[in-house]
């Protein structure tokens, strides 16, 4: 608790900064103070609908900017990951999917978590609480140990390093991005989805390296406290598919949204629509509603409202699609298609290449958006869309290639490379490569990107 | 606990095994140097570039001998050799610490960073000469960006300097700083070979995407430094290029950056040292062409007459030595021209220096 609290307290300079965050975590747990002494679905609903209004209000979202907003300055820092875990707890104390009752020091010790406070992994209640419980007798094995180091030097390299290139690239190329589209009808849109393609396809890979590796520092850093905290990626350039990427992107976001959005929406829509010929559409209906709250949910602007739209027409479209090829081509037939290579290579193309476009709402202002539209933008956006879709299928298959290269190379120096000592020598190359990269800096490592959500 | 501190020290052991792999290394294949004279005409040899040299490598300005220190941009680093000046200045060290595409700015901050490690009897003893062209005159923003200055950047790296208050102030003290840089040594080693890789790959990457999609930014325009004829061609495109780089739409040099020269002359006779301001010759027909040198020939009167006003501030005037013949370009002077500026200069300077 205490370190826990010290953490929270070196993001703010006063007190006073801080104290919108500790009221909205003390009103969440006398929420669930009352739903485990009487629970209702319209009380949960009514306090659901209280925490979110808060959440909008501290963190100005401008579709609320006609309140009011506080005089003086405060943190809002973790806040969008306390969100979840607060309606987590709220949730599942009213389903009695935690029977014990919740002491305050637990749930601060779970709300103000450390190593995922900032932007998760967002972990269960349940789960930290097991942990916690455990932690007085866990030990850590001297295997565990070096595997935490390694995944937080990884870590760091990703996010000081790879990031830092990626950024780079992706700022030169949005400069030509952006001079293109001064010059657009001296350019046409061949070159400037060609400039738009390049920008999209080093900001998903910055993206990436400073999430990821963020992710990995976190995830090590609690291995060192005893605690497994959940994976939040699992090769997502790999997705067959739009949907199969969410499964491997932020996947502990994913999951909560299907816990607690995706499940209560597909029953609400069912219990409405009980014909069995429906069910189909009731997921593509539901994943709309999930993803485009998802979006949403990532920033205040309206930009952001474009990204939900983004992210549920995806899922939609790509479930859609899955019922209609099943359903008019057959389900054999469809599987058929499914082994081919090229189709899954484009497919898998197609996925990354989505969400790199999607991922436009990261970095453009809803200005400078619609200024693209009004330069023949649909035009750009689906030539783009091709041109990206092209080069990760390309990616991807190269991707495999190294892999299958790399695996049968592991498995021949696998007798040497996991001995003691050259498992130590390298980790302890990557850690002298980092010291010169932090010391040859003289810019602070890039930002994480998920901090500002 | 115990696991994780056993795990930090076989850590902290290979760590050691590797820096002292790359130091061995970089003995064998690049020492660093070692020489008496801090030259930056000679950066290449251990350093990535003229400004890390600067910074790094200033222990040849420790001892109390009197100094003749040459500061500037490109055309005085490559225009005046320190071995060539030698045999005229018998009892004088011959430094050189000028760096390429400097302004005014940036060659003031050389300046502090000479005296922050010369000793106190050297300082009044030594003589900063400066070779002013048009070209240091280029404004901070057009320059910089309103960003940090290439010295500036260098001074950041490495924990050496730290901004703070709007200034970069050192974070290792003068008598340790040495031995700090020596440690530093394996890693400005990998600093240069991770440099050199890293700037080809940009390059090609670079040249690769203006291919595929035919590029007309002009900040991408292929160099044309290297080439060989000065012709009417390579004139009009140097001259244009000049236009762009110094920023102005009418052509006309920062006012800003001359009071900066004032400052130079006041800090270096605070120290009690001696400026010589050398007006550096350009090529003739860059001079009867040029608009900035035009506007530069006629702001300088006043300055200089303010500067001369401060009593260790001298003026040379170069310019005559324009002989189109002697120019690899629109400013250098050949390897071969620079013996007749050593030649000529250090006759002129004879009689400041004595």
């Amino acid at each position: 608790m205490l370190i826990n609290g010290v953490f929270l307290f070196s993001y703010s300079s006063c007190i006073s900064a801080l104290l919108p965050l500790l009221v909205f975590i003390l009103l969440g747990y006398a929420f669930i103070g009352y739903l485990s002494q009487r629970p209702n679905p319209q009380v949960l609903a009514f306090f659901i609908a209280i925490i979110i209004f808060i959440f909008c209000y501290l963190k100005q979202y401008t579709a609320i900017k006609f309140i009011p907003s506080m005089t003086f300055v405060y943190s809002v820092v973790g806040l969008s990951y306390v969100l979840f875990r607060v309606l987590q707890v709220m949730i599942d104390v009213y389903d009695r999917n935690i029977p014990k009752k919740i002491s305050l020091v637990d749930y601060f010790n779970f709300v103000c978590f450390f190593p995922c406070f900032l932007s998760g992994p967002i972990q269960r209640y349940q789960d930290f609480y097991l942990q916690q419980q455990k932690l007085p007798s866990a030990g850590i094995s001297r295997d565990d140990v070096f595997k935490a180091f390694s995944r937080i030097v990884n870590g760091y390299i990703k996010v000081v390093f790879l990031a830092s290139i990626f950024e780079n690239t992706f700022s030169s190329q949005y400069l030509e991005f952006n001079y293109a589209l001064g010059k657009i009808h001296g350019h046409g849109i061949g070159i400037l989805s060609g400039w738009f393609a390049f920008a999209l396809f080093w900001f998903l890979f910055k993206l990436y390296m400073n999430f990821s590796g963020y992710m990995d520092i976190v995830i090590g850093l609690g291995k060192l406290f005893c605690f497994n905290l959940p994976e939040n990626f699992n090769q997502p350039f790999t997705s067959k598919n739009f949907l199969d990427f969410w499964g491997r992107w932020h996947i502990t976001l994913a999951e909560w949204f299907k816990f607690y959005v995706f499940n209560p929406v597909s029953k609400a829509i069912m219990y409405r629509f009980d014909s069995p010929a429906a069910i189909p559409y009731v997921g593509v209906a539901a994943y709309f509603i999930t993803f485009f709250i998802m979006g949403i949910w990532h920033g205040t602007t309206l930009i952001f409202v474009v990204y939900g739209l983004f992210l549920g027409f995806g899922v939609a479209v790509n479930k859609l699609y899955q019922v209609l090829m099943r359903n008019y081509w057959g389900k054999t037939e469809y599987g058929q298609l499914a082994e081919n290579l090229l189709y899954q290579y484009l497919c898998r193309g197609a996925a990354i290449s989505y969400i790199a476009v999607a991922l436009t709402c990261f970095w453009m202002s809803m200005g400078q958006f619609l200024s693209l539209f009004g330069h023949k933008a649909l035009g750009v956006l689906v030539l783009t869309f091709l041109i990206l879709t092209v080069l990760y299928a390309f990616i991807a298959l190269l991707g495999d290639l190294i892999k299958k290269a790399g695996e049968a190379f592991y498995r021949k120096t696998n007798p040497v490379l996991g001995v003691f000592i050259v498992r130590q020598f390298w980790l302890a190359v990557k850690l002298f490569f980092l010291a010169y990269i932090l010391l040859n800096n003289i810019n602070p490592a890039p930002p994480f990107i998920y901090q500002a959500f | 606990m115990r696991t994780i501190l056993k795990q930090l020290l076989v850590l902290l052991f290979f760590c050691s095994l590797i820096y002292v792999i790359v130091a061995a290394v970089m003995l064998a294949l690049q020492p660093p140097s070692t020489g008496h004279i801090l030259d930056t005409g000679k950066a290449g040899n251990g350093f990535t570039s003229e400004p890390q040299k600067i910074v790094l490598d200033r222990d040849p300005l420790k001892t109390t001998k009197p100094k003749i220190i040459f500061i500037g941009a490109s055309n005085t680093v490559r225009g005046f050799r320190p071995e060539q000046f030698v045999s005229y200045f018998p009892g004088y060290e011959i430094h050189n610490m000028a760096v390429s595409a400097s302004n005014l700015s940036q060659t003031k901050r050389i300046i502090e960073l000479a005296y922050e490690v010369m000793p106190k009897e050297a300082q009044g003893k030594s003589i900063f000469v400066l070779g002013l062209a048009y070209m240091l005159l280029m404004d901070n923003k057009v320059l910089w960006h309103s960003q940090l200055m290439d010295i500036e950047n260098e001074e950041l790296r490495f924990g050496l300097y730290q901004q703070k208050d709007g200034s970069i102030k050192p974070q290792v003290p003068q008598k340790y700083f040495s031995y700090y840089v020596k440690f530093l040594q394996p890693f400005f080693y990998l600093n240069n070979v991770t440099s050199s890789f890293g700037a080809k790959i940009k390059y090609y990457f670079e040249v690769i995407s203006r291919v595929l999609l035919k590029s007309k930014n002009p900040a991408f325009t292929p160099t044309n430094d290297e080439r060989p004829v000065v012709d009417e061609v390579y004139k009009k495109w140097a001259l244009n290029k000049w236009h762009e780089n110094m920023g102005t739409e009418d052509d006309t040099v920062s006012e800003d950056q001359f009071m900066v020269l004032l400052d130079i002359a006041k800090l270096v006779s605070e120290h009690g040292g001696k400026l010589i301001i050398v007006d550096l010759p350009l090529p003739a027909w860059h001079q009867e062409s040029s608009k900035h040198f035009k506007d530069y020939q006629f702001k300088k009167k006043k300055i200089l007459s303010m500067a001369s006003s401060l009593g260790n501030v001298y003026y040379i005037n170069m310019q005559d030595l324009n002989n189109n013949v002697d120019y690899i370009d629109s400013a250098h002077p050949s390897p071969k021209a620079t013996y007749k500026w050593s030649r000529w200069l250090s006759q002129k300077m004879s009689g400041i220096v004595f």
